[in-house]
């Protein structure tokens, strides 16, 4: 995956919190503002870290002019435009910018070059003006709404028409100034000495100014939002309007110093840049004094070089070679002893009733922090060590500190003092509250003890069971007391009886971290891992993650008394409206919504301190304090801004397959077959650009919407043809939702092979194809099979050759031979022995002539076949048995299978049958022989049973004493069975003497073989070319 | 039995083996009660002239070159219905002779049969007798028992088996004799040789109407 947004590497963002006490020197003025910086530099994808310009379009973006290019901010990312990869630009050094009424952005160039972006197109602007072309210094509008461009020499140039107007000049060299009233009047400084423009006329400003000294010149000045200006001269700040001084705030702190840039925010403080001064905050209209931040008090920045105010209010400072500075108001603070508590973490802090604030350390002993100043009590001052756990101030103003390993002391004086008493306090303790009745609760790793005036009362079991390692107390107004331990669950002490609750009680998790009794009589609990429980009217409800809740570990929770809690957890700050969390935890709202305040609002760390108590506190002026492992942190809920303005959105890039989508025409169609979509989308908004949240949805590809975090793309894979539009809405850092957010209606094209009549035909060409591929394996097996039944037939020619060659010669002659053999009708005139030769011959011939039928017809392939099997079989026997004089009886099917026989079974089964009937005939002595056929299975068996004598068949084969003449080995049975055996038949003879013979022959007959003709059919089909008519007959 | 006993009995050879013709003319021309009134060596030349020599029986070779003697068969039997068809093989093909019985023939004889044998077979014939092998018998009974499409029959019954036939035709197909089927059946020889004879009868219109199916068949299928 391919991300666009440049994440922000740790480290490469500058990030600090400015905590300027300066309100020490009146302690009676409103605190004062508290402002967070963030930097942004080279590393976090500036092309320069020296800026020219900083302005932010109406469409939210912030835009940095440098040298090296102008580069397009969304509080993430920065987009940078050069004459690289943006040819149009004309030149990359810009030298600054201006947003027109129109929503064009003008860029003016070092080369006094000019050129305007409007719609995400850069065009170049030609001015035609007969004038120096020097750096462009600036671009504004004037009262009519012409456009005009100045250059260094502070000449100014109307866009339309090349007019160059020239200011008069002062006798301060290079002393520029400008500025735009509401009303459209340019003010421009010009080497220290002001005029105006209006309806395109200058006019020198003439102020009626006391002349204090020499130094008659304009440092700065600043159109007012009312219409005045605010005029820097001689050291003075000062605020015109029609001619006379409206209000005048006396010495400027800059003193002399030509001021870079002058801005009026929309809040009225004016923000004044200086080149080597850093900057200042000026407060008119009231008696905070002005701010200055360099490098002196910790600014890192002296030069400066551009001011902008964005939409949400927030300042944006450009330095010149210090990148991007945003600053603004923050409620978060972070004081800290000069010795930054020596490295260690700050365990428990309590604000004392007397404005002094108690912070107890990881090693470095307790804090106390009053009017500014910082006090350190450790060993040295009466602690037992500087693990201080726990500091509470009692009902009398005592403070009390718990210590681990040398348990409990007593603040006297500027010492402390073991806690007195004649009972001893366990040497551990983690948790400390002041009791309602004066002394004070402790919690211990051996249970909960109440000690006062020296006294301890011990609360060791609870319900039969140990109370252990007591971590948070709470007493609520009803004087119940409620303790949290780690790991044991929760108690309540109420009339000297204690309750327990763990997880059986629906608490979330055992370890208590913290506990916090709320006016309506609901207990809220922070656990360790479980989030926030309550305890209210008899029902524990939890509220954790699930429920929206950011972090599951809470530290501390208190009450603003704003309607909010702020709860410490280790993700931060969680500040979460207490109605919220009510209807939460009742059930009617699934969710509560929580801000969480982390290291970009200028928490060091989002690891705050738990475990112990007290684990955060609230001061008399109703500030928060919590201790971090970096540090004590310090919110102002006053302070607190809700950014109501919903961030402008852009979408800013659309990847198809990777490639950039540059078509702007709408709805955008999308050629076919692109099947990767990567929508690349912003949220303006840079309180906390890492809070801006997403949700997108594409429409017709799905309903719900799908919750991006702070994710800005959205990746669609595989989508098929069809109409989507592309939907992104975001929300701020406090959740302020831009619902109409931004849309972009595309429209996926069907491949050709996705639209239905290609789907159609190719479900045709698909069935064409398929039959093709059958017809063409068809005929290749048809092919293949007609190959093998050609060779087949051309044996069988040969065999039909030789049966009709045999026919017709020699039949024909051996018909001769038979009809001139026979006796003529005439025997008297023939000697009896040439009738007796006549005889002998005609009877061989006749011999002849059958052994020849027989071998024509065992060679004709025309009677390869069962039915002519049986049919030959059964003349035979019908014709032989008829002349042997024996009664011949034949049980043949009438239909036989279409099955072949090959001529060598009908060949050798018909010789080993005349064997059988000539046995039968010659030995047999049978009146009668009954020759079957059947067919079983795949066999075909023929018997031949005769009623005759019959024989022994184990004497007579084995004995010499048997008859040689009947199937006696070398006789007809042998042949037999040979025959048989040649055709992988087998030969069974029954016989008993008296009771007849019966002989079977088994044959197996070839499995299966289609019918021949319709192959033949096929075959000729075959043979025939395809487009050929059938023919016609 | 429409011949008159004191009348010799006309025959005429058709056969294309001259020296095998020549000796059955012989033969015939000798014989007492016998006179051949024609020789041809080809079916051809047999249709031109037979008729008019109004045989009474025609021994008829099968293997014959050009039209086969089972083609004469089927070609002379509708202008000679008195005529007796005898069909002459060398070899007992089972399937030639039982095409030639369905074109109209009534018998076969071997060429090698002896010549007296030969004489008193073309006798019988000629007294309405009608030779008949199991093997035939068998094949006969096949092509009553075939399902094929039996087409309108004109005259009922004319192509059908009556059971008294069949029953004989079974007997001849199971190797039963002549004279064993007048002992069987208790019917007297001469029967046995009528019931026969409307076999052939039958088994000849079957044939012949079944030709006349194909043909009607035919010329539908060439009109559609």
């Amino acid at each position: 995956m391919v991300t666009r947004i440049f994440p922000i590497r740790p480290g490469a963002c500058l990030f600090f919190a400015c905590c300027l006490m300066l309100a020490a020197s009146g302690a009676a003025a409103e605190p004062a503002p508290n402002y967070f910086f963030r930097n942004w530099q080279v590393e976090n994808g500036l092309p320069q870290n020296k800026l020219c310009a900083v302005v932010q379009t109406r469409d939210g973006y912030l835009w940095v002019g440098t040298y090296s290019g102008l580069a397009r901010f969304d509080g993430v990312r920065f987009q940078v435009f050069d004459d690289q990869n943006t040819p149009e630009l004309g030149n990359s050094r810009v030298s600054c910018l201006y947003e027109a009424p129109d929503g064009a952005l003008w860029i003016g160039h070092e080369d006094g070059g000019v050129t305007r972006y409007q719609d995400g197109q850069f065009a170049p602007v030609e001015i035609r003006a007969d004038w120096a072309s020097q750096r462009i210094y600036c671009i504004t509008t004037d009262d009519a709404g012409e456009i005009w461009v100045m250059n260094e020499s502070a000449s100014l140039a109307r866009v339309r028409d090349g007019l160059v107007l020239t200011t008069p000049a002062g006798n301060s060299r290079r002393l520029m100034g400008f500025t735009r009233s509401p009303n459209g009047t340019l003010w421009v400084a010009h080497d220290g000495r002001l005029s105006f423009m209006e309806r395109g006329q200058i006019h020198p400003a003439v102020f009626n100014l006391p002349i204090t000294n020499n130094y008659n010149y304009v440092q700065g000045i600043c159109a007012s939002r009312d219409g005045g200006l605010w005029i820097n001269s001689n050291g003075k700040l000062r605020k015109w309007q029609a001619g006379a001084v409206v209000q005048d705030l006396g010495a400027a702190p800059w003193g002399v110093n030509p001021l870079i840039c002058l801005k009026e925010t929309r809040r009225g403080i004016l923000v004044a840049g200086t080149a080597s001064q850093g900057f200042y905050l000026v407060f008119p209209g009231t008696n905070q004094p002005p701010l200055h931040f360099n490098q002196i008090n910790g600014m890192q920045v002296d030069w400066i070089r551009s001011v902008a105010e964005d939409q949400e209010g927030d300042l944006w400072l450009g330095t010149g070679g210090n990148g991007l500075l945003e600053m603004r108001p923050s409620p978060i603070q972070t004081p800290a002893p000069p010795d930054h508590w020596r490295g260690r973490a700050v365990l428990t802090v309590c604000p004392a009733r007397n404005g002094a604030i108690w912070a107890g350390t990881e090693g470095a002993g307790l804090y106390c922090y009053q009017a500014g100043g910082w006090r350190k009590f450790g060993y040295t001052n009466g602690l037992g060590n500087s693990y201080v756990w726990s500091v509470a101030e009692d009902a009398a103003g005592q403070i009390w500190a718990g210590n681990w390993g040398s348990g409990l002391f007593l603040l006297a004086g500027d010492r402390f003092k073991g806690a007195p008493g004649p009972d001893r306090v366990p040497p551990i303790v983690p948790a400390l509250l002041a009791a309602r009745d004066g002394g004070l609760w402790v919690g211990t790793a051996d249970g909960l003890l109440h000690y006062q005036a020296g006294r301890i009362n011990r609360f060791n079991t609870g319900e039969g069971r140990l109370l252990r390692d007591v971590r948070t107390m709470a007493e609520d107004e009803h004087g119940t007391l409620w303790f949290g331990t780690a790991g044991h669950g929760l108690g309540c002490l109420a009339g000297g009886r204690i309750r327990c609750f763990d997880r059986r009680d629906g608490l979330s998790s055992e370890y208590i971290e913290c506990l916090h009794c709320d006016d309506d009589g609901a207990l809220w609990i922070g656990t360790f891992g479980g989030g926030l429980c309550r305890w209210k009217e008899g029902r524990m409800a939890v509220i954790n993650r699930h429920e929206g809740l950011p972090n599951s570990i809470i530290g501390d929770i208190e009450d603003d008394d704003r309607g909010y809690f702020w709860m410490s957890s280790h993700g931060g700050l969680i500040r979460a409206a207490k109605a919220a969390l009510n209807r939460c935890a009742d059930g009617a709202s699934p969710t509560v919504a929580c801000l969480t305040y982390g290291v970009n609002d200028g928490l060091p760390t989002i690891e705050c301190a738990e475990g112990l108590q007290p684990a955060g506190g609230k001061s008399a002026d109703g500030r928060l304090w919590f201790p971090t492992s970096k540090g004590l942190v310090v919110v102002d809920p006053n302070a607190v801004r809700v950014n109501l303005q919903p961030p402008p959105m852009a979408l800013e890039e659309v990847l198809v397959d990777g490639e950039r989508v540059t078509n702007r025409l709408s709805p955008l169609r999308i050629p076919a077959g692109r099947s990767h979509f990567e929508f690349h989308y912003t949220g303006l908004s840079y309180v906390a650009p890492e809070k801006v949240t997403f949700k997108y949805r594409l429409e017709g590809f799905e309903q719900a919407w799908v919750e991006a975090g702070a994710k800005r793309q959205a990746i669609y894979s595989f989508l098929p043809p069809g109409h989507y539009a592309f939907h992104v809405i975001a929300a701020n850092n406090d959740g302020i939702w831009n619902e109409p957010g931004v849309s972009l209606p595309f429209i996926l094209l069907p491949r050709f092979w996705q639209t239905w009549w290609f789907q159609f035909s190719g479900a045709v060409l698909t069935v064409l194809a398929a039959s093709g591929m059958v017809w063409f394996e068809t005929r290749r097996r048809m092919r293949h099979r007609l190959e093998k039944l050609e060779r087949q037939q051309a044996v069988e020619r040969e065999r039909a050759r030789i049966a009709k060659d045999i026919h017709d010669d020699l039949g024909a002659s051996l018909t001769h031979i038979t009809m001139l053999s026979q006796a003529p009708p005439d025997p008297a005139g023939v000697p009896a022995a040439v009738a007796a030769n006549l005889d002998r011959i005609h009877d061989t011939a006749c011999e002849l002539t059958r052994s020849m039928d027989e071998i024509v017809w065992a060679v004709n392939p025309q009677h390869d076949t069962l039915d002519s099997l049986a049919g030959y079989l059964n003349r035979f026997a019908n014709v032989y048995m008829s002349a042997a004089g024996v009664r011949c009886r034949l049980d043949f099917p009438l239909q036989l299978p279409a099955r072949p026989v090959t001529a060598e079974v009908r060949h050798n089964l018909f010789l080993a049958f005349k064997e059988t009937l000539h046995n039968v005939a010659s030995h047999a002595a049978a009146a009668e022989v009954c020759v079957t056929l059947q067919l079983e299975a795949d066999d075909l068996v023929l018997l031949v049973t005769d009623n005759g004598r019959g024989f022994d068949p184990v004497q007579s084969p084995a004995g010499p004493s048997a008859k040689p003449d009947r199937f006696s080995p070398g006789n007809g049975l042998a042949n037999i069975r040979r025959r048989l055996l040649e055709i992988k038949g087998r030969c069974e003879v029954h016989s008993a003497p008296g009771r007849g013979t019966t002989v079977k022959f088994t044959v197996p007959l070839p499995k299966f073989s289609p019918p021949q003709t319709p192959n033949a059919e096929i075959v000729s089909s075959l043979l025939t070319t395809p487009a050929a008519p059938a023919p016609r007959v | 039995m429409m011949k008159k006993p004191d009348m010799s009995i006309a025959v005429s050879i058709v056969d294309d083996d001259a020296p095998a013709r020549g000796i059955l003319a012989e033969w015939v021309s000798r014989a007492e009660g016998f006179h051949c009134v024609g020789q041809h060596g080809s079916v051809e030349a047999a249709l031109a002239t037979l008729p008019g020599e109004k045989p009474s029986v025609v021994l008829m070779d099968i293997n014959l070159p050009g039209l086969s003697g089972i083609e004469g068969v089927r070609r002379l039997k509708p202008q000679l219905p008195g005529t007796q068809f005898v069909m002459l093989t060398v070899y007992e093909d089972a399937d030639h002779i039982f095409a030639a019985l369905q074109a109209g023939a009534c018998g076969y004889l071997l060429k090698q049969t002896p010549r007296l044998e030969l004489l008193e077979s073309l006798k019988d014939v000629y007294n309405g007798g009608s030779p008949m092998t199991s093997n035939i018998a068998r094949k006969v009974v096949q092509a009553f028992q075939r399902h094929e499409p039996a087409p309108a029959p004109e005259q009922p019954g004319s192509d059908t088996l009556s059971p008294r036939e069949r029953e004989v035709l079974e007997l001849l197909a199971r190797g039963y004799l002549y004279k064993e089927i007048v002992d069987v059946l208790k019917i007297s020889r001469p029967t046995v040789n009528t019931y026969i004879r409307r076999i052939y009868e039958k088994l000849h219109v079957r044939s012949r109407s079944q030709a006349v199916a194909r043909f009607s068949r035919f010329s539908l299928d060439r009109i559609g």
